[in-house]
């Protein structure tokens, strides 16, 4: 199996089996749209990425090799967010920062698998609770008025779990 | 020459004790047609003549390919004749002769 | 702001315009290299991505700050908070920041545009050849290149493109699309005129024969093809081949339509139609390579039709004209090759399937006339015949015409037409002629003779006797004429083989049914129970303590109503055979009841031995003349009429069996053979002599055939105008009431299996119902029959 040799945007370098690092749909653009000349020496910058997360996705890209492609998005079907494998749910109890770094990396690197479980994970910290839990759990500050956030109530009661 | 064809001149009427007649006879194939001894040809349950199977028997002898030769005639007291079958099935219901109405009662079956 | 806003803090900050204008800078350098076709590492890749991806990340100069997830999955809440909001807010004027992507997409757009316009710089003089390797080589590499810069630009294409997109926004294409849009818009407007006709121009060519760069074709059509976009489905990235079919498809086939206009006038001109079905043929085979190897494979079906109506719809007429002649000079190969081609033409077979049938139906006619006498008399010459025509074009049919079922029913028509009507059925005035040729075929076939053929030989023949046989519309005919022959060669044990006979009656069966069968069957039946019989009388004579019967006695018992026998004549059974008679009868209705049993003296037969003569003979006789010659056991010498009043056999008859005897030479006479009369003295004659000792006397009187023949015929009437009724009656219990139309139709349908029948006939039986009271005229209604229970 051949290798490619991934570089972090703190310049740690991963050897990875080249099938793996095609999980991301931007390493295999790249390696079609410039031909296959393998010079296994040749280093993949990838800037956006430091090398911890760089680490966890390789991690989440191995175990994940040999699943079968996923499915197109049905636009009309609602997407679930309870079906987190368990390996998923083991590998994705990190703190919210290292959390919120894989889900711009798979963005990045366009791994839909990815990029699907760990926002799902975000949506089951949101599911549920009030605004005012929200804004604690992420931090954030209301910046509503009294008025203002009545208005946003009625507009969005529609939605709002009977 | 086969020995048939030969004018053999030893073949004399000797071999007989009396003169024969001129002509003796030797063999005879005989061919005969049977019928059943009936006054009316056809049966009158199933329209068909009585020397043949009855419409129910040909049906059925549709699927062997020989023929039962099973449905034979029955004559009543009043010698009125009918396919065996037919008969069978009409005194169910009615246990008169078709034709003469006369109490039906079975004088002889053909064989 | 939590943890997560300080570690993605770098691409964070609203982006400038300097900033964007240094990433573009780069990105622009990248791009060129691109479209340079210079080689690219890897790493210089990513910095390209890279730069799409944060300038596509990057918040837009008059958003606020907001939560980082706005840049993952939605363009929510960039302003405000409105978590949870189905609502798209894109389009509010208030700030809410969108994707980042129009300058970006602004910008490649112009660079693609000013790439082209550069190009076809180099190209707008070219023509012919030159124009195609151009357009084909910039083609390919431009493509390879624009997929590379799609590559590059995924992240711009994944969500603004998208997005725009999906909000129904026109004009904004993926950056491949967007690169083939701009391609078509610039470089194929000006271009195609010239390509089309150089390609085109190659084509031309190489129909002439000679060899060209087909690469240069087939890299013009895939990019017409390429060029199809679909812009109304944006979603859809399908091709709709509209370029390809406007720009190149419609043309080709113009040229087309003209070139093979001109050439097969010029051809036909020059040349026989059989050299140019040849050549047509090629032309076909050549159009179907183009189209597999250089063109889109939608053009083959109209390709084809093209083709087909140029080269051979245009020229029907001369291929109808040159069909009879091919046909005349069984010239097969060409029969088949024009065949193929007309084939090709909807509904262009009608006329050749038409041209057949007559040709056959000539072609039997002609066969049997050629026979001459021989055909009137002799069944195997007849059949034999009819057999080779129908093996010859069904041969034709099968090959050259590749079993097509029209032609199929062209053969049929035609064998049935020449077989039921021709000279021999209309010598004899009657279509019954042919079924009855062909039953006596039959039995020539399954007599025993010295020419027996071997079984699996005779089952041959018998199949071929099949064929003949569907053909014939008078099957009724030929039931009574082989029953009638079956039954004698069963009666006087001259069939040759039973499994024979047997396989014969189950074709029959086959073809026609059960009925059709059902008393060949019994009469077959009726031999076997003779044969037991005959054991049983025996064993039952040899143990009865009565006097033996002294001659060689057996006998067959047939039922009456199965067999084609009639009653016969008048006669007194001389005494020597009275004993047997009698003692048979007796056994017979110990073994049975209720039957009576009919002698038919006239089928029975046997053996004489004779004294009077210098050689014993052995005389195998009939009945009758048994009874005659029995007579000068007596006397030497009879008057007809006292030999009348002997036998109980009527005048006529006896003087046709004494004529038998003086024709054998057994009895003479002074008068005349011909000249008997009731007053003619019969003597024996003494110096019979033969070579034989076995001499067959009993051959068959002459008005006993013809009086079979004719009641052959009358009974088929009769039977038919039964049968007719009969039908009638069925139709009408399940109709109750009908028009006379309809009714007659419906009759001729039923019985068309088995006889066609007349109409007056058909008429007739109606007329015969009416008076039996089986149907009425409806009143008051014209043509219109009611059926009374």
């Amino acid at each position: 199996m051949p290798n490619i040799k991934l570089q972090s945007s703190d310049s740690e370098i991963f050897t990875v089996d080249v099938e793996i690092a095609k999980c991301s749909v931007t390493i295999k653009t790249m390696l079609e749209d410039l031909g296959m000349e393998d010079d296994e020496e040749e280093v993949v910058p990838l800037p956006n990425v430091n090398s911890a997360i760089l680490k966890k996705v390789i991690q989440w890209a191995t175990y994940h090799k040999d699943d079968p492609p996923l499915p197109e998005d049905d636009e009309n079907k609602e997407k679930r967010t309870d079906d987190i494998s368990s390996w998923d749910a083991d590998f994705l109890k990190v703190d919210q920062g290292t959390l919120f770094e894989l889900i711009l990396a798979a963005n990045y690197l366009d791994i839909k698998g990815l990029l699907d479980v760990t926002c799902k994970t975000v949506a089951n910290m949101i599911k549920g609770k009030t605004p005012e839990e929200i804004r604690k759990t992420f931090n954030i500050k209301n910046d509503f008025t009294a008025a203002e956030e009545d208005q946003v109530r009625k507009e969005n009661e529609w939605c709002e779990e009977k | 020459m086969s020995g048939e064809d030969y004018d053999g001149l030893d073949r004399g009427d000797n071999d007989g004790q009396k003169p024969d007649k001129m002509f003796t006879l030797k063999k005879w194939n005989a061919v005969a047609m049977w019928s059943w001894d009936v006054e009316c040809d056809t049966c009158a349950i199933c329209r068909v003549q009585v020397m043949d199977a009855c419409l129910r028997c040909q049906g059925e002898s549709k699927k062997d390919s020989y023929g039962k030769q099973d449905c034979v005639v029955v004559w009543g007291e009043c010698n009125h004749s009918f396919h065996f079958c037919c008969m069978s099935l009409w005194v169910k219901q009615n246990n008169r002769c078709p034709l003469c109405q006369q109490e039906w009662s079975i004088q002889r079956m053909g064989k | 702001m939590s943890s997560m806003n300080a570690s993605n803090a770098r691409p964070q900050m609203p982006l400038r315009q300097k900033d964007f204008d240094q990433i573009w800078g780069d990105l622009q350098e990248g791009i060129e290299q691109v479209y340079k076709r210079q080689h690219m590492e890897k790493k210089r890749y990513m910095d390209l991505y890279t730069h799409v991806y944060n300038y596509c990340t990057s918040v837009h100069h008059q958003g606020a700050s907001s939560s980082s997830t706005s840049r993952v999955s939605s363009n929510n809440g960039a302003g405000r908070n409105s978590f949870g909001s189905g609502k798209k807010q894109s389009g509010q004027a208030q700030g809410g920041a969108q994707l980042v992507g129009l300058e970006l997409y602004k910008r490649l757009k112009e660079f693609l545009r000013i790439y082209l316009i550069n190009l076809l710089q180099n190209g707008a003089e070219l023509m012919g050849e030159d124009v195609l390797a151009f357009y084909t080589k910039q083609w390919e590499e431009y493509q390879f290149s624009s997929r590379v810069l799609n590559g590059v630009c995924a992240y711009l294409n994944r969500h603004w493109v998208k997005r725009e997109c999906e909000e129904g926004r026109k004009g904004i294409y993926e950056i491949y699309q967007l690169a083939l849009v701009t391609w078509r818009d610039n470089l194929f407007q000006r271009l195609n005129k010239q390509v089309t006709n150089a390609v085109l121009k190659l084509i031309e060519r190489e129909r002439n024969g000679e060899t060209i760069n087909t690469r240069l074709v087939s890299g013009v059509i895939n990019c017409y093809v390429a060029l199809g976009l679909n812009e109304d489905d944006t979603s859809a990235r399908g091709q709709n081949l509209v370029v390809y079919k406007d720009t190149f498809e419609a043309v080709f086939l113009e040229d087309t339509e003209r070139f093979y206009t001109r050439e097969s006038t010029d051809f036909l001109r020059n040349n026989p139609v059989t050299e140019y079905m040849i050549k047509a043929e090629q032309r076909l085979q050549e159009e179907q390579r183009r189209v597999q190897v250089y063109l889109h494979e939608t053009t083959m079906e109209r390709l084809a039709k093209t083709c087909d109506r140029v080269l051979i719809e245009k020229h029907l007429e001369i291929f109808h004209a040159e069909f009879q002649k091919l046909l005349d000079g069984e010239k097969n190969s060409d029969l088949g090759r024009m065949y193929l081609l007309v084939a090709r033409i909807p509904d262009g077979l009608c006329e050749l399937r038409r041209l057949l049938e007559q040709h056959i139906h000539a072609q039997g006619l002609q066969a049997i006339d050629k026979c001459g006498e021989c055909a009137h008399t002799d069944p195997k010459v007849y059949v034999s015949t009819i057999l080779e025509v129908h093996k010859k074009y069904n041969a034709l049919v099968l090959v050259a015409f590749n079993n097509d079922s029209g032609f199929v029913a062209a053969l049929d028509k035609a064998c049935g037409r020449f077989i039921n009507s021709n000279a021999v059925t209309k010598a004899a005035n009657s279509s019954s002629k042919s079924p009855e040729l062909l039953a006596k075929y039959c039995d020539l076939l399954l007599k025993k003779s010295s020419k027996n053929p071997e079984e699996a030989e005779l089952e041959d023949t018998l199949n071929q006797v099949m064929v003949v046989f569907k053909y014939i519309e008078d099957k009724d005919v030929f039931q009574k004429f082989y029953s009638k022959m079956l039954a004698k060669r069963l009666v006087q044990h001259m069939s040759a083989s039973d499994d024979a006979e047997a396989s014969m009656i189950s074709k029959l069966k086959q073809a026609c049914g059960f009925e059709y069968t059902s008393k060949l069957q019994r009469m077959f039946q009726d031999i076997g129970v003779s044969k037991d019989l005959n054991e049983n009388f025996r064993k039952h004579m040899s143990s009865s303590c009565e006097q033996p019967l002294h001659i060689d006695f057996s006998i067959q018992v047939l039922s009456s109503g199965s067999w084609p026998f009639q009653q016969s004549s008048c006669f007194q059974l001389p005494t020597e055979l009275e004993r047997s008679v009698h003692r048979f009868s007796t056994f017979y209705s110990s073994q049975h009841s209720g039957r009576k049993l009919n002698w038919l003296y006239n089928m029975s037969k046997g053996e004489l031995v004779t004294n009077c003569f210098k050689n014993r003979y052995t005389l195998q006789a009939s009945t009758f003349q048994m009874a005659v010659l029995l007579q000068y056991n007596d006397n030497t010498s009879w008057s007809v009429s006292q030999l009348e009043q002997h036998t109980g056999i009527k005048g006529d008859f006896l003087i046709q069996v004494l004529q038998i005897l003086l024709k054998a030479k057994l009895l003479v006479c002074a008068d005349d053979e011909s000249e008997l009369s009731e007053s003619s003295v019969v003597d024996l004659y003494v110096g019979y002599k033969n070579k034989k000792l076995r001499v067959n006397i009993n051959i068959p009187l002459k008005t006993e055939l013809k009086v079979e023949q004719e009641a052959t015929h009358k009974h088929i009437e009769e039977d038919r105008k039964m049968l007719i009724q009969a039908a009638i009656v069925r139709i009408m219990k399940t109709r109750k009431t009908l028009k006379h139309q309809h009714l007659v139709v419906e009759v001729l349908n039923q019985l068309s299996s088995r006889f066609k029948p007349r109409v007056p006939v058909i008429k007739k039986c109606i007329d015969i119902l009416i008076e039996k009271e089986y149907l009425e005229r409806t009143e008051g209604e014209k043509d219109t029959y009611s059926y009374l229970a």
